[in-house]
C-alpha cells in the first residue's frame, strides 16, 4: 500500500510535468472559458443553459478522455522508453503497486479536472440565470423544468410478443402475408407495429396508460405529467386533445385542454389533492378530441412519463460527472494496461480504439437493433455472407462495449431528469468496477512478463 | 561525427526558414489571384475565427464533420430538441461557407419548418430573426455576390412577414415595424444624413445600406422602411446588381416588381405603437413609376415576356385602385393597356363601365385581407374629401363601415380572424 502510494505520488507529478498534459490542461480551459461565449442557443434561457451542460460540459470531457487516454499510455510505456521505470523497479516494488499507482494518479488527475469543469459549468449557468431578465411565469418553468432534477416513472414495458404471434397467424391466415413470409423475421417488426400502436390514439377516440407508483404521493406534493410527440409520424396537423387524470377506478382527478403543434416534449404541472394521497397507481388518458384531425403518436421510448421532485439541479449535474469520472477511470485503465504491454504509440492507438467505439456506441445499437439482415433476392450469397459477418462482428463490439454505455447523462441533466445516486453507485461498482478489474488484470499479467529491467 | 550532424541540421532549419520565407513571399500575390478568379470572396481578415479555425483545423475531414452535424440536426429535429438548431446550423454552415444552397436551407429550415411549431407568437417571431440573421449577418459575409442568398432574404420578408399565410404574420410586421421606428421613427428615410448611430443599427441589425436605401427612394420616391414589402424591394434589387443565372435574375426582378406592387397599394404605414394596430394606406403615386418601370423592360425585349402576367396584375390592381378612388379617367388609360393585352377583356368605354361596376361590388367577404383594408382606406378618405357634402360623406363612412363588418364577419374561424382580421374599424376611421 505505501509503494502504491509513492508511486502515486510520484506518477502524479510527473502528469503534471508533462508537456502535452499541461497543453491538454489549456484546452481546458480555453474550451471552459472561451466555447461557453461563443456557444449559440435558441435565444431562451433555458436553451442556453441547456447548451451549456450539453456542449461546454460535454466538449470539456471529450477534451478529457483524449488527456486521459495520452497520459495512461504515456504513464507506463513512456516511463520504460525514458528509463524512469526501470530506476524504480531495481526496488523492491510489485508490478501491482507500480499499475495502481499509475491508474490512480491519472485517475485522480483527470476526476479533479471533471469536477472542475462540472464546477464552471454551474458558475456560468448561474451567471446565465442572473444576467436574464424573465417575467415571473418564466423563472417558475425553469425551476420546474429544467433548474430541477425530476423523478421520472414511466410506463411499464408489456411483453407483446405472443400479442405479436397471434397477429402473425391471424394475418396469415387472411392471406395478408405473403406465403414465404417468415415469422421469426416479421415477429420483430410486429412487435415494433404494436408498441407504437400503444403509444398512438386514434381521432375521436381515447388511450390510457397506467403508472404505477412506488410510493403514494402525498396532498400537497408536486407532480407533471410529461409527454413527447412522435412529430415525425404526425405532420404538422395541431393537436386538439385532453388530457386526464385519474385513478384506476375512474375518479377523474385532473383534466388538461391540449391545443398544440405536434412536436417536442410538454409538461403539464399538477399538485396532488387530498383524494389522490395513497394512490398506488395513476391512469393518464388521452382523447384525440379533433374530428378532422390525424392520428396522435407519442414517442414509444419515454414518451409518457410523470416526473416529481427528486433532487437539486447542482447535484444532479455533479452525478453526472461522476459517471463521466467512471467512464475515464476504464480508460484510464484500458491505457495503463495498453501502456504496460505495448509501446506508447501502439498503447495510444488501440486505447483510441476503445474510446471511439465508445462514442460510436449509439451507431453500433442501431445497426444491432435493426436485426440479423434477411438475404433481399438481388444480392449474391458471398455479398450476403459478408453482411452477416459485419451484423456479427457489430453484434461482438455491442456485447464488449454495453457495459459502458450511458443513458446520455448530459442529456438527463439538461432536461432536469434525475440521475439518482443508486444508479450511479450501480453503474460505477456493478457495470465500471468489474472493467477496471479485468484490464488490472490483464495489465499487470503483462507487465509482470515484461522484461524492463535488462540492460538494454 | 556529432560535429557533422549539427552543421547539417543547421543548415536544414536554414533552408526550412528560407522555404517558408519563399512561401511568405508568394502569399499575396495568391490572395490576388484568389481575388481574380472568385475563389474566396471575403479577405481572411475580415472572415469569422470558427470559419478560419474550421477550414484549416479539419482540412479534408471537414466535410466529415459537417456530415456528422447534419446527422445529429436531423435527429434533433426529429425529436422535436431546438435548443441546439441554431448552434448546429451555425455550424454546418460555417463549414462549407462558400455553399449558398447550405446557408439557403438552415435559414429555411429556422425561420419556416422550426418557427411554425411555437404556438406561442414571440417564439415564432424569434426563429424568423434566427433565420434572416443567418442570411444577412453570416451568409452574405461569406457570399456577398449571391444573387440566391439575397433572393432568400427578401422571400422571408416579402412571404413569410408580408404576406397573410403564417398565423403570426400581424405580430412580425408589427416586430419589423417597431424594430425600425428605433431608427427610423417615421418609417422614411430624413432628407439630412442619418447619425452614425443610426446608419449602424440599420447596418448591424437589419443589414441594410444607407446608401442603396436611398438610391431606391431616388427612383421610387419615400419608401416606408417599417413594411416587409420595402425590404424584398431593398434585397431584389441588391440581389439584381450581381451576376445572376437566367432563372436567378428572372426570380429576382419578379420579387422587385411584386413588392413595388405590394407598395402601391400598401405602401404607407399607420402604426399606432399603445395598441399595436396597424394600417396601410395605398400610394396611387408609385402607379406611373411601376407603369414605366414595365415598360422599360418589356418594350423590344421579348426575353422579358415572362412579366407579361406580372403586368397584367399590375394594371389590374392599380385600375381597382383608380376606381375605387374615383379616378376613372385614369382608371379608363390602364383598363385600355389591360385590354390589349388580355383577350378577355373588350376595349371600349362601355366595356370599362360593367368591369368597374363588377369590381367595386365584389362582395367584401372574397377580398383578400390586403384588397379589403384598400378598400375600407380608399373610402374613409374619400369621406373625409372636404369637397363632398356632409350627407354623401356620411354616407360613404356606412360603405367603408358595412364592407369592414361584412368582412370581419366572414372570418370562419377565431383563428382565420387573428390571422386575417382587421384593425377595429373606429380605430381606423378615428387614424386616418
Amino acid at each position: 500500500m505505501k509503494t502504491t502510494f509513492t508511486i502515486f505520488k510520484l506518477s502524479l507529478r510527473t502528469i503534471l510535468r508533462e508537456r502535452v498534459a499541461v497543453s491538454m490542461l489549456g484546452l481546458l480551459v480555453l474550451v471552459l472559458v472561451l466555447l461557453p461565449s461563443g456557444l449559440q442557443g435558441d435565444g431562451t434561457v433555458q436553451g442556453a443553459i441547456q447548451m451549456q451542460v450539453r456542449y461546454s460540459l460535454g466538449f470539456s470531457f471529450a477534451l478529457l478522455a483524449g488527456m486521459t487516454l495520452w497520459v495512461s499510455c504515456a504513464s507506463v510505456s513512456g516511463d520504460l522508453t525514458s528509463k524512469r521505470l526501470q530506476m524504480v523497479l531495481t526496488k523492491p516494488v510489485s508490478r501491482m503497486s507500480v499499475w495502481f499507482g499509475k491508474w490512480l494518479s491519472v485517475v485522480t488527475v483527470v476526476s479533479l479536472l471533471g469536477l472542475l469543469c462540472g464546477g464552471v459549468t454551474l458558475f456560468r449557468i448561474h451567471q446565465i440565470i442572473s444576467a436574464a431578465e424573465m417575467e415571473p411565469s418564466e423563472r417558475s418553468l425553469l425551476q420546474t423544468q429544467v433548474l430541477t432534477a425530476r423523478k421520472p416513472l414511466d410506463v411499464p414495458p408489456m411483453d407483446l410478443s405472443e400479442e405479436a404471434k397471434q397477429l402473425f397467424i391471424k394475418q396469415q391466415a387472411a392471406g395478408a402475408l405473403p406465403p414465404q413470409a417468415n415469422m421469426e423475421d416479421l415477429l420483430p417488426k410486429i412487435e415494433r407495429y404494436l408498441q407504437v400502436e400503444r403509444f398512438a390514439v386514434d381521432k375521436e377516440s381515447a388511450s390510457s396508460w397506467t403508472l404505477p407508483l412506488p410510493t403514494p404521493p402525498q396532498p400537497g406534493e408536486e407532480f407533471q405529467l410529461f409527454y413527447h410527440y412522435d412529430g415525425l409520424a404526425m405532420g404538422s396537423t395541431q393537436v386538439n386533445g385532453e388530457w386526464v387524470i385519474s385513478d384506476p377506478d375512474g375518479e377523474s382527478f385532473f383534466r388538461f385542454p391540449v391545443q398544440q403543434s405536434p412536436q417536442g416534449g410538454h409538461a403539464l404541472p399538477f399538485t396532488v389533492p387530498k383524494e389522490m394521497a395513497g394512490a398506488t397507481s395513476l391512469d393518464l388518458t388521452f382523447r384525440n378530441l379533433a374530428p378532422e384531425g390525424s392520428k396522435i403518436f407519442f414517442q414509444t421510448d419515454q414518451g409518457i412519463r410523470l416526473f416529481h421532485q427528486g433532487g437539486s439541479f447542482s447535484l444532479n449535474l455533479f452525478r453526472s460527472v461522476f459517471l463521466f469520472c467512471g467512464l475515464l477511470s476504464i480508460l484510464a485503465a484500458i491505457g495503463v494496461s495498453a501502456g504496460s504491454m505495448f509501446s506508447l504509440p501502439v498503447a495510444c492507438y488501440s486505447t483510441m480504439v476503445v474510446l471511439v467505439l465508445q462514442a460510436f456506441s449509439g451507431i453500433v445499437s442501431e445497426v444491432v437493433e435493426q436485426g440479423f439482415p434477411a438475404r433481399p433476392e438481388d444480392v449474391s450469397s458471398v455479398v450476403h455472407l459478408f453482411t452477416q459477418a459485419r451484423f456479427i462482428l457489430f453484434q461482438g463490439i455491442l456485447i464488449l462495449i454495453q457495459p459502458m454505455q450511458m443513458e446520455s447523462p448530459l442529456g438527463r441533466v439538461a432536461e432536469g431528469v434525475l440521475i439518482p445516486s443508486s444508479e450511479v453507485f450501480a453503474v460505477l461498482s456493478l457495470r465500471f468496477l468489474p472493467i477496471i478489474g479485468v484490464a488490472a488484470l490483464i495489465g499487470i499479467f503483462f507487465f509482470s512478463k515484461r522484461e524492463v529491467g535488462d540492460a538494454s | 561525427m556529432k560535429r557533422f550532424s549539427f552543421h547539417k541540421g543547421t543548415v536544414f532549419i536554414l533552408l526550412g526558414i528560407l522555404c517558408l520565407f519563399a512561401s511568405g513571399l508568394r502569399h499575396s500575390e495568391l490572395i490576388d489571384q484568389r481575388k481574380e478568379y472568385n475563389l474566396q470572396h471575403v479577405p481572411p481578415e475580415k472572415t469569422t475565427p470558427l470559419v478560419t479555425l474550421t477550414t484549416v483545423a479539419f482540412g479534408g475531414f471537414r466535410g466529415l464533420v459537417a456530415d456528422a452535424l447534419w446527422v445529429r440536426a436531423s435527429k434533433m429535429q426529429e425529436s422535436g430538441d431546438y435548443f441546439e438548431m441554431v448552434q448546429l446550423a451555425n455550424w454546418i454552415t460555417q463549414l462549407e461557407p462558400r455553399v449558398p444552397e447550405v446557408w439557403s436551407f438552415q435559414a429555411w429550415n429556422l425561420a419556416y419548418n422550426i418557427s411554425v411549431l411555437f404556438p406561442d407568437e414571440e417564439d415564432r417571431w424569434r426563429w424568423v430573426s434566427h433565420g434572416i440573421d443567418l442570411l444577412t449577418k453570416e451568409g452574405l459575409l461569406h457570399n456577398p455576390n449571391s444573387s440566391d442568398l439575397h433572393w432568400d432574404i427578401g422571400w422571408m420578408y416579402q412571404h413569410k412577414i408580408g404576406m397573410e399565410f403564417d398565423l403570426a404574420h400581424l405580430y412580425y410586421k408589427q416586430r419589423l415595424a417597431e424594430g425600425m421606428e428605433k431608427v427610423l421613427p417615421t418609417g422614411t428615410l430624413p432628407l439630412q444624413p442619418l447619425s452614425i448611430e443610426a446608419e449602424r443599427i440599420l447596418s448591424s441589425q437589419f443589414s441594410l445600406e444607407t446608401s442603396v436605401m436611398r438610391q431606391l427612394e431616388n427612383s421610387f420616391g419615400p419608401l416606408d422602411w417599417r413594411l416587409p414589402a420595402t425590404h424584398s424591394l431593398y434585397w431584389s434589387t441588391k440581389g439584381l446588381s450581381y451576376p445572376t443565372s437566367d432563372f436567378g435574375g428572372k426570380k429576382l426582378t419578379r420579387m422587385k416588381f411584386q413588392s413595388l406592387s405590394v407598395l402601391m397599394q400598401n405602401g404607407n404605414l399607420l402604426h399606432d405603437t399603445e395598441t399595436g394596430y396597424m394600417m396601410t394606406l395605398p400610394r396611387k403615386d408609385l402607379i406611373p413609376v411601376i407603369n414605366q418601370e414595365y415598360a422599360q423592360h418589356l418594350e423590344g425585349k421579348p426575353e422579358n415576356s415572362y412579366l407579361v402576367k406580372s403586368y397584367e396584375n399590375f394594371l389590374y390592381q392599380a385600375l381597382v385602385l383608380y376606381a375605387e378612388s374615383g379616378q376613372l379617367s385614369d382608371a379608363l388609360e390602364l383598363y385600355t393597356g389591360l385590354a390589349a393585352l388580355d383577350e378577355t377583356l373588350q376595349p371600349g368605354r362601355v366595356n370599362f363601365q360593367v368591369f368597374v361596376q363588377n369590381l367595386l361590388t365584389q362582395p367584401p367577404e372574397t377580398l383578400r385581407r390586403s384588397q379589403a383594408m384598400t378598400r375600407i382606406v380608399t373610402l374613409l378618405q374619400k369621406s373625409k374629401d372636404p369637397e363632398i357634402s356632409e350627407v354623401r360623406s356620411r354616407g360613404i363612412a356606412q360603405m367603408a363601415r358595412q364592407t369592414h363588418r361584412l368582412y370581419q364577419e366572414s372570418r370562419q374561424t377565431e383563428d382565420h380572424l387573428k390571422r386575417t382580421g382587421l384593425p377595429p374599424f373606429e380605430w381606423m376611421m378615428g387614424n386616418l
